[in-house]
Formats: C-alpha cells, sequence, structure tokens
C-alpha cells in the first residue's frame, strides 16, 4: 500500500521536523515562544468558557459565568456585612494559608531531601539501603497515608506540613542522589589531584555540580505540594484555597471552585517559571560545557 | 608526610604496575600488563600508544587516583596510596575545568585547598596566568573560552600548586591543529624554565618526539612497553615549527610510526 506509507512517511517527517523544532527552540532560549503559546491557551480556554456560558445551555449553578467569578473575585476581595471576603476570609488570607503550608512543607523536604540525596549519592551502601525506602515512599500517594498523619498529629496544620514534607522530600532527594551520580569523573579526579577531602569535595565539586538538579527537584516538589496541598485542605483546610475549593461544593457556589482554581493554577505556573529560570541560572553551562 | 621528606628529586619507579578491570556484568578487561620502569627527577617523559592500551589508566595510576591491581608506585621510595599535592595532572578533556569558576577561580581550586593565605593565592594565580597568558581572561567564564584557553587554564591549575611531577593525559587531543602546535611549544617552554618531571601520555608519535626527553611505547591492550629511548630533540634551540621538518626529527617519527605498528595513530 504505496499511499499509507507515504502517509507513515509523511507523519513520521512531521514527527522528526516537530522534535528538532522543539530543540530549536529549546536552543533559541527557550521561554518566548511558551509564553506566547501559553497565553493564547489562556486566551482560548477563557473564550471557550465564556460561549459555553453564555449559550445558556448549562445552568449557571454548574457552569458559572466568567462575570460571576469575576464577581467571586470582587467578593472575596472586599467585605460584605461584616463579613470579611469569602467563606470566612479574604481571598489573600486563603492564599497565604496555603502558600504558607506548601513553603514550610517544601523547607522540610529541601532540608531533608538535599542531605539524603547526597548521602545515597555518595555512599553506596546508603543507596543499597535507603534508595528502596525512597522509591517506595515517593510511590506511595501522599493521601493516602494523610489519615495516619491526622491521628498522629492532629487535623491542624501539622499534619498538612508533614503530609507535604513527606511529599516533597522524596522528588528532591531522588534528583539530588541522580546530580551526584551524574557528577563527572574528571571533575572529581581533578579536585582529589589537588588535595580535596571528602568534605572539600562535597562543597567545591559536587554541591556546585548537583545545584541545578537540586532545583529541578524542587520544582517536582513543588508541583506535587501543591497538588497535594489543595486535596489536603479538603479537611478542616479553611482558610486555604483547597479548602474554599472544597467548601464551595456545600454553598454551591461553582464560581468559587472556579476562582480557586484559577489562583492555584496560576500560582503553580509561576512558581514554576521562577524555579526554572533560577535552573538556567546556576547552571548557564548546561549543553555548552 | 612522605611526600614532604621526598620533596625534590624524588624519583618515580613503577614496580609490575598492572591493572585489570573488574566489573559485575562483564567480563574483566586487563588493560595493563604489569610495566616496570624508573623515571628519573627532571624527565619529559612520553608514553605512546594506541587508544585503549591503558595511558590514562597508567597516568590515574601514578596519580594515585587509582589503586592498581598489580604492582607497587614508589616515589622516592615510598609507596605512592593516593592523590598528592606533588603531583599534578592536566586531564585530556577540559570538562576537568569547575564551570561555575572563573578562569582565576579554578587555577585557585588547589590553593584554596591547600589554605593558602590569600595573598600568597593571588600571588600563585597571577603567576600562572601570565604564564599562560590568560591573564586579559582571568575573569572569564571557563565554558566561553575556546579549547585551548581552557586547557591553558588546566595547566595553571595544575602549576599553581606547585607540583614536581606533571601529569598530563593527552592535553592537546582535542584542540585543532594550529592551537595545538602552539601548545605544545608552550609547554616545552614551561618544562625548560620550570625543570619538572613531565610525564606526557598522547598518541601523536610526532608530539612525543618533539617534546620528549623519553619515549616509551605501549603495546595495544594490555598495555606492555614495547620500546623505551632516550632523545634530545626538544633540547635544540629551534622553535618547534622548525624542528618538526628536521631531518632528523621526521625520521625518529618514522621509526616510532613502524615500531607501533603500521596503524595510523
Ligand atoms: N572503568 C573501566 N571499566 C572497564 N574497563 C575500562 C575502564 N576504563 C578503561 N577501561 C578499558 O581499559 C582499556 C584501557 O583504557 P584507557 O586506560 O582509558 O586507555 P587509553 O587511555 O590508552 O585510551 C580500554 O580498553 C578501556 O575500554
Ligand atoms: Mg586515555
Amino acid at each position: 500500500m504505496p499511499s499509507s506509507r507515504n502517509l507513515t512517511t509523511a507523519i513520521e517527517g512531521r514527527r522528526v521536523g516537530w522534535i528538532s523544532r522543539r530543540i530549536d527552540q529549546a536552543e533559541n532560549r527557550a521561554g518566548n515562544r511558551r509564553w506566547y503559546g501559553g497565553l493564547l491557551a489562556a486566551v482560548l480556554a477563557i473564550g471557550l468558557w465564556w460561549l459555553l456560558s453564555a449559550s445558556g445551555r448549562f445552568s449557571t449553578m454548574l457552569l458559572p459565568s466568567p462575570e460571576q467569578v469575576v464577581a467571586a473575585f470582587k467578593q472575596s476581595v472586599t467585605t460584605h456585612n461584616g463579613q470579611p471576603g469569602i467563606l470566612g476570609s479574604y481571598l489573600w488570607v486563603h492564599f497565604w494559608a496555603s502558600l504558607r503550608r506548601v513553603l514550610i512543607g517544601l523547607a522540610w523536604g529541601i532540608i531533608l531531601g538535599i542531605p539524603l540525596g547526597l548521602g545515597l549519592g555518595l555512599s553506596r551502601v546508603a543507596d543499597r539501603i535507603l534508595g528502596p525506602v525512597v522509591e517506595f515512599l515517593r510511590a506511595l500517594p501522599p493521601l493516602g497515608y494523610f489519615p495516619l498523619l491526622i491521628l498522629w498529629f492532629g487535623i491542624g496544620d501539622a499534619s498538612k506540613v508533614w503530609l507535604l514534607a513527606l511529599a516533597s522530600f522524596a522528588p528532591i532527594t531522588i534528583a539530588t542522589a541522580a546530580g551526584v551520580a551524574g557528577v563527572r569523573n574528571e571533575r572529581v579526579n581533578a579536585a582529589l589531584v589537588l588535595g580535596a577531602n571528602r568534605f572539600d569535595m562535597v562543597r567545591t565539586v559536587i554541591l556546585p555540580s548537583v545545584a541545578a538538579d537540586i532545583i529541578t527537584g524542587v520544582r517536582v516538589a513543588t508541583g506535587f505540594a501543591w497538588t497535594t496541598i489543595v486535596a489536603a485542605e479538603t479537611s478542616n483546610g479553611l482558610p486555604g484555597l483547597g479548602g474554599l475549593a472544597w467548601a464551595s461544593q456545600k454553598e454551591l457556589r461553582a464560581d468559587i471552585a472556579i476562582l480557586a482554581i484559577i489562583v492555584i493554577g496560576v500560582t503553580a505556573v509561576l512558581s514554576d517559571a521562577l524555579l526554572r529560570l533560577l535552573e538556567r541560572r546556576l547552571a548557564p553551562w548546561k549543553g555548552r560545557a | 608526610m612522605t611526600e614532604l621528606q621526598t620533596h625534590g628529586s624524588a624519583d618515580l619507579v613503577l614496580d609490575g604496575v598492572g591493572h585489570t578491570y573488574q566489573s559485575v556484568s562483564a567480563p574483566p578487561v586487563e588493560a595493563l600488563a604489569p610495566v616496570n620502569l624508573t623515571i628519573a627527577a627532571g624527565q619529559f617523559v612520553v608514553i605512546v600508544g594506541h587508544s585503549g592500551c591503558g595511558k590514562s589508566t597508567l597516568l590515574e595510576i601514578i596519580a594515585g587516583l587509582r589503586p592498581p591491581s598489580r604492582g607497587r608506585v614508589l616515589l622516592g621510595g615510598a609507596e605512592v596510596v593516593g592523590p598528592g599535592r606533588r603531583r599534578g595532572m592536566v586531564f585530556q578533556q577540559s570538562t576537568s575545568l569547575l564551570p561555575w569558576r572563573t578562569v582565576a577561580g579554578n587555577v585557585a581550586l588547589g590553593l584554596e585547598l591547600q589554605h593558602l593565605p590569600r595573598a600568597e593565592r593571588a600571588a600563585r594565580i597571577e603567576r600562572e596566568l601570565t604564564r599562560v597568558g590568560l591573564t586579559e581572561f582571568a575573569q572569564s567564564k571557563v565554558y566561553e573560552l575556546s579549547g585551548g584557553m581552557q586547557q591553558r587554564t588546566q595547566i595553571a591549575r595544575a602549576l599553581a600548586a606547585e607540583p614536581d611531577l606533571l601529569l598530563l593525559d593527552e592535553p592537546f587531543s582535542a584542540l585543532d591543529t594550529f592551537t595545538r602546535e602552539l601548545m605544545q611549544e608552550e609547554l616545552r617552554t614551561i618544562w625548560k624554565s620550570e625543570a619538572k618531571t613531565v610525564i606526557f601520555v598522547t598518541h601523536s608519535v610526532e608530539e612525543a618526539t618533539l617534546l620528549g626527553t623519553r619515549v616509551i611505547l605501549l603495546s595495544p591492550r594490555p598495555g606492555r612497553v614495547i620500546y623505551d629511548h632516550e632523545i634530545d630533540f626538544s633540547r635544540r634551540d629551534l622553535p618547534l615549527s622548525e624542528l618538526r621538518a628536521d631531518p632528523d626529527v621526521v625520521a625518529f617519527v618514522a621509526e616510532l610510526r613502524n615500531r607501533i605498528g603500521g596503524e595510523k595513530l
């Protein structure tokens, strides 16, 4: 069947073109086009949403219009009949409550994950013994062990922060360990020849070599932490963005849920962009040396 | 301690040094057959051999980076059991430089590890960068330099630590011909002014002839010494460009090429 064959070739040709375009993009300072793409996607999504809700086919209870969400936003940052914002707090209070949990959880994840990752990367024995434990923890869905944490640490912030610390340390550990394993042998040898001891080696060669890998791990962990915290805030999560989204269901306020989702999404995208920037700052030689 | 005591005219002795790479997943690879050599202080020894014949393995063993599976390395009578500051090394790949440090920062590495006072460090960095002609580039990022400049940085880094023995593993093989010839000339000048012991690994018989005071040929894997000869072309008062065309040099290059086997190196 020559025609189908041509079709495959054509598709593969396209795919090759697509791949090489991706590589070109990456080389020509990745960012720009992705930004335009993201903006375009957002505009399209909002347009589609607006069309669907304006069509009148769906109840505004289930699919609120963009105007309703804007109104919910206005409500969330103002006072009504002496009531602050929305569901008991201003939007920024909800936001800060979630961000604070994410930041503290991540901080613990970093504090635990980096030394553990260095240990796993530097010591074969540690890797043999602790590596599987870390892999196992990473494979567990965090919400699976959340009930246990609630039993141990109560329904307050402590259990949520623990949840995030546990959820985020594994990707950071694994990224750090992988980074250490990938440190160029010549660099290590060069420092050894110049008289580096183990401590010198970690300080002058290993840590700077893996700085960007660590940030990659933190980036993965941050995404993970946001999805996890929002889910975790479904129990006693007010104030908090997850709590906000969850409680909106009882109030039959889909507009609040959408507002919360937008805030979470924008925050996640921005923190990801920030960390990507940091990644490139920390290793501008990647792909060059 | 041992290295301090033997500092100075320390002869290097390879006593039956051989190496076999063991691996869990593959059969063992005998990279280096037992080698016996005595290298006197001040020599410029060039080790030549086909790629894969164990040259890097041998240098790493001398540097103390790799314990040999057979035999011993003695420096001034004391057995080498690890790296030491009296032995400096220049690697084939400039990826041994630390890309987050500037040129000066890379040269400073060994001096920092020795906890030298700041003024002493600055003086040595200045001295070595001047020697290799990189003073203007002291604050440049190493990954933005040309390959030749990166290798100069490596040489400056090694020399700043003031080793008695300088090990170079195919340091110019990744450079273009023009840069390589320039660097060969520079290395010859450095060796003449410093009176260090140099062990230089290359797969180029011409490079060996132009630079060495002693040429050692290794057989294909497992590397064995198949030829060991003292020469003195490099001491002639001629620029390398002229030395290269000298009939004696041309003849010796041809002889080496013959001895090592017809293959192009
Ligand atoms: N880490 C290693 N594990 C197993 N084999 C190795 C290893 N390093 C080198 N070899 C093998 O040992 C031989 C000698 O290597 P090497 O000393 O790097 O040679 P050269 O520097 O002369 O090219 C080669 O055949 C190489 O494949
Ligand atoms: Mg080699």
